[in-house]
C-alpha cells in the first residue's frame, strides 16, 4: 500500500448558502495518479481547487474540515499560501502560457523564487522541458513566443512551467480535453512518466482517460464522494450501483 | 440494469443477449434431438440435428462480429464489459457443444442398431442429467440467477461420474461379447462426447458466475462454490 500524500478529513465547502462539497473523506496515495470523475457540477473541480487553496480566491467561500499534506493541515491559519502553491503545481483545461518566450515561461517561477543565475536557470529550463516531454520540439526555439506552439505543445509547456518550481503534487483539471488524440496521448504518456516523482490528481470527463492513466479513481456525485477505489476495481466491478450506472453511461 | 444514455448501445447489448439466448435454445433443442435420435432410433431427428448445427454456426459468426463491434465503438466497462467477455467465451463453447451433438448423431446414423446396447448402460441417465444442466444454464442466463449457474457447474461433476460408470459398463459388454466391439467403440465415443458437452456446459456456467458476480471460478472446487452460494443467500 502506497503512503498517503493528501489526507482529507470531513471537508465541507459552501458557496454562500449553497453547499458544494459534503463531508469529503479521502486518502490520496503518494506517487500515484488519482482521477476524479463525475458528471458536471458534481464538485470534482471544486474539490481539486481545495487541495491548493485556490478557492480562497473566490468571494463568499466557506470551508471547514482538514486537508493534510505530509502531516500539515493546509487550512491552518499559519500556513503561507504562496509557499503552499509552490509545492502544488496546477494545469488547467485551457493551456495558459504567458505571452513571453518559451524559455521565460519556464524560468518565470524559479526567478520569482529568487534564482537569477543564468546557468542555473538554463539547467532548470532544460530539465523541466525534458520532464514535460517537450524539450526536443522546443530546444531550438527557446526564444520564440510560447504562443507560437501548438495547443498540445502549449499544454506540455504549462506542465514544464509547473515542474520548474519543483512541486511534489500536480493537480490537473481536464488537461487534455481541448487537445487532439495524438496530443492527448502525449499528455497521458507524460502523466504516466511523471508519477514516479510526483503525486498527480487529475479531473477528467473522459472515462477512458481516467481508466488509462490513473491508479485510483474517485467518483463524485452531487458534491459527495460516492466511491473511491483502485481504478481497475472501479472500472471492472465497482462496489456501488451508482458508480456502475455512471461509468457504464446509465445516468448523466 | 437501467437504460443507457445511448439508445444505440442498449439496442446492441439487447441484440447480443437475444442472440446468445437464441443459440442457447437452438443448442438445447439440438442436444435433445441428438439424445432422442440415439434412444429412439429416429433418423428424422438425427437429420434435424445436422440442420441445427448450420444455424448455430451462422449465429456464432454474427455474435463474434457483434462483440468486436461493441468493444470498438463503445468501449464498455464493468458489467457491460463482462457480458462481452463472457459472450465471446459462451459463444465458442456453444458452437463446440453443437459440433459434439452432431458427432453423436453421426454415430447414431452409422450404427442403426445401437439402441439395444445403449439400453444396457447408463447413457439414458447421463442424457437426462445433461438436459437438466442445459436448462439450468439457459434459465440462469435469462434470469441472471447465479444459483442456477452454480447448480450447473456442480451437475458436471455428476455427469463425470456417470461417464466413468458407463465407460466400465461398455468395456465389460465388449469383453463379454467380442462381436459387439464395433458397436461398443462407437458407444464409448458417444459417452465421451456427452461428457465433453457437459464440460463445455460447465465452462459456460462458470462464465455466468463471472458475468453476474465478477468472480472467476474457473478452477474452483465444490467447497469454494458452496461459499459463493452462501454469500448469495
Amino acid at each position: 500500500m502506497k503512503k498517503t500524500k493528501i489526507s482529507v478529513e470531513n471537508l465541507n465547502l459552501f458557496y454562500g448558502k449553497n453547499q458544494a462539497l459534503h463531508d469529503i473523506i479521502i486518502q490520496i496515495p503518494e506517487n500515484q495518479v488519482t482521477a476524479f470523475i463525475g458528471p458536471s457540477g458534481c464538485g470534482k473541480s471544486t474539490f481539486l481547487r481545495s487541495i491548493n487553496r485556490m478557492n480562497d480566491l473566490i468571494d463568499n467561500v466557506k470551508i471547514d474540515g482538514k486537508v493534510i499534506i505530509d502531516d500539515i493541515d493546509i487550512y491552518d491559519k499559519n500556513i503561507d499560501v504562496v509557499q503552499l502553491r509552490k509545492r502544488i503545481g496546477m494545469v488547467f483545461q485551457k493551456s495558459n502560457p504567458f505571452p513571453k518566450s518559451i524559455y521565460e515561461n519556464v524560468a518565470y517561477g524559479p526567478r520569482v523564487n529568487g534564482i537569477n543565475e543564468k546557468k542555473i536557470l538554463d539547467e532548470i529550463v532544460e530539465e523541466s522541458l525534458k520532464k514535460a516531454a517537450i524539450w526536443d520540439e522546443s530546444k531550438d526555439r527557446l526564444k520564440n513566443s510560447a504562443l507560437s506552439l501548438s495547443g498540445g505543445q502549449q499544454q506540455r509547456l504549462c506542465i514544464a512551467r509547473s515542474l520548474a518550481v519543483n512541486p511534489d503534487i500536480l493537480l490537473m483539471d481536464e488537461p487534455a480535453s481541448a487537445l487532439d488524440p495524438i496530443s492527448t496521448s502525449k499528455i497521458e504518456e507524460l502523466i504516466h512518466e511523471l508519477k514516479e516523482n510526483y503525486t498527480i490528481v487529475i479531473v477528467t470527463h473522459n472515462m477512458q482517460q481516467a481508466a488509462r492513466v490513473s491508479d485510483t479513481t474517485a467518483f463524485f456525485y452531487l458534491g459527495k464522494l460516492i466511491e473511491f477505489d483502485k481504478t481497475r476495481k472501479i472500472f471492472t466491478n465497482p462496489t456501488l450501483k451508482q458508480t456502475e450506472d455512471y461509468i457504464t453511461g446509465r445516468f448523466g | 440494469m437501467g437504460e443507457h444514455l445511448l439508445k444505440q448501445f442498449d439496442d446492441e447489448m439487447n441484440k447480443l443477449r437475444f442472440r446468445l439466448v437464441r443459440v442457447g435454445t437452438l443448442l438445447q433443442q439440438q442436444i435433445e434431438l441428438a439424445i432422442s435420435s440415439l434412444l429412439d432410433n429416429n433418423y428424422e431427428r438425427a437429420n434435424l440435428v445436422i440442420e441445427l448445427e448450420k444455424k448455430i454456426d451462422q449465429l456464432d459468426i454474427k455474435i463474434d462480429k457483434q462483440c468486436a463491434r461493441i468493444i470498438a465503438l463503445h468501449q464498455p466497462v464493468a458489467q457491460d464489459l463482462r457480458l462481452i467477455l463472457a459472450g465471446f467465451q459462451i459463444n465458442i463453447y456453444m458452437e463446440m457443444m453443437s459440433d459434439l451433438a452432431t458427432n453423436i448423431t453421426k454415430r447414431v446414423l452409422e450404427m442403426p442398431d445401437i439402441q439395444s446396447i445403449v439400453a444396457q448402460t447408463n447413457i439414458n441417465k447421463m442424457a437426462k442429467r445433461l438436459e437438466e444442466m442445459i436448462s439450468d444454464i439457459l434459465d440462469g442466463f435469462v434470469n441472471m440467477n447465479v444459483e442456477l449457474a452454480i447448480k450447473a457447474v456442480k451437475a458436471s461433476e455428476d455427469i463425470d461420474s456417470i461417464f466413468d460408470d458407463n465407460f466400465k459398463l461398455i468395456n465389460s459388454i465388449m469383453i463379454d461379447d467380442h462381436s459387439l466391439i464395433k458397436f461398443c467403440a462407437n458407444l464409448q465415443d458417444i459417452n465421451r462426447n456427452f461428457q465433453i458437452i457437459a464440460k463445455q456446459g460447465k465452462s459456460i456456467a462458470q462464465e455466468l458466475v463471472f458475468l453476474f458476480e465478477a468472480k472467476v471460478v474457473k478452477h474452483f472446487n465444490i467447497e469454494d462454490l458452496n461459499e459463493i452460494e452462501k454469500q448469495e443467500l
